[in-house]
């Protein structure tokens, strides 16, 4: 990471999809995923909701070249396309805007089932969240639709000690 | 990292959120220098159109969703 101790951030428009009559506004990324000696710039979704990244396997086989017989069966995900079996791969990912740039390697998941794919490639919580804050800033302007969302990196300052205690859950004595 | 690369490509991003891409729903598309230099429903025949191009630059791969609102 570079910067990482400057007050630095980034940011990006949401990407607009016209579904139906609706105005969709989704936070889409532009990145260069690195593996080996490939590099291949493309979008993927910031998705708060998903624990963890996943990658569709046309990418993974046709940009990544990943020989999909050399991937390791990794337990099973479940997500909105349902249960599949999963294999893991670590993937440099590259984004920034004007002087400032990151890389982080990211493990990515990748479903082994046909017709499992997430509609598009995902950036999930770990460990991407862990190491940047990210505002969705979508009523940013009168004008709803548009907006922005802001990626900072994090600082890690706070004591960890004051976070240590896991939350309570309602009715637990 | 390249910047010039990394700048290309936020550029070209900036480009396609003024498009109207419906035209290519369910394809993915490669986009250089603010044009569409290939299109396919296939990545692997996406990334060949743009590899007989001769291209300096790589472009940016983007798939255009088909009509689902869910990710």
């Amino acid at each position: 990471m570079r910067k990482g101790d400057l007050l630095v951030s980034l940011s990006y428009a949401f990407t607009p999809y016209e579904v139906g009559k609706k105005i969709i506004l989704r936070p889409m990324l532009p990145v260069i995923l690195m593996k080996n000696d490939i590099s291949f710039p493309t979008m993927l979704l910031i998705d708060s909701g998903a624990d963890y990244s996943m990658l569709t396997k046309d990418i993974v086989r046709d940009a990544l070249n990943i020989d999909f017989s050399s991937l390791k069966k990794e337990g099973k995900t479940s997500g909105i396309t349902g249960e599949t079996e999963i294999a893991w791969i670590n993937v440099k990912v590259g984004f920034g805007q004007r002087d400032i740039y990151f890389e982080e390697d990211i493990p990515f998941q990748i479903p082994l089932e046909e017709g499992k794919d997430p509609p598009l490639p995902i950036l999930g919580r770990d460990p991407f969240f862990y190491k940047y804050r990210i505002d969705f800033r979508m009523g940013y302007t009168k004008d709803s639709s548009l907006g922005k969302f802001v990626i900072y990196p994090e600082k890690h300052k706070r004591s960890p000690t004051r976070y240590k205690k896991p939350m309570k859950i309602k009715g637990e004595r | 990292m390249d910047k010039t690369k990394q700048e290309q490509i936020n550029s070209d991003y900036e480009w396609l959120l003024m498009q109207n891409l419906s035209e290519y729903s369910g394809e993915w598309i490669a986009v250089l220098e603010r044009k569409i230099v290939a299109r396919d429903k296939s990545l692997k025949k996406t990334i060949e159109k743009v590899k007989s191009l001769r291209l300096k630059t790589t472009p940016l791969f983007l798939k255009v969703p088909e009509g689902s609102i869910t990710t």
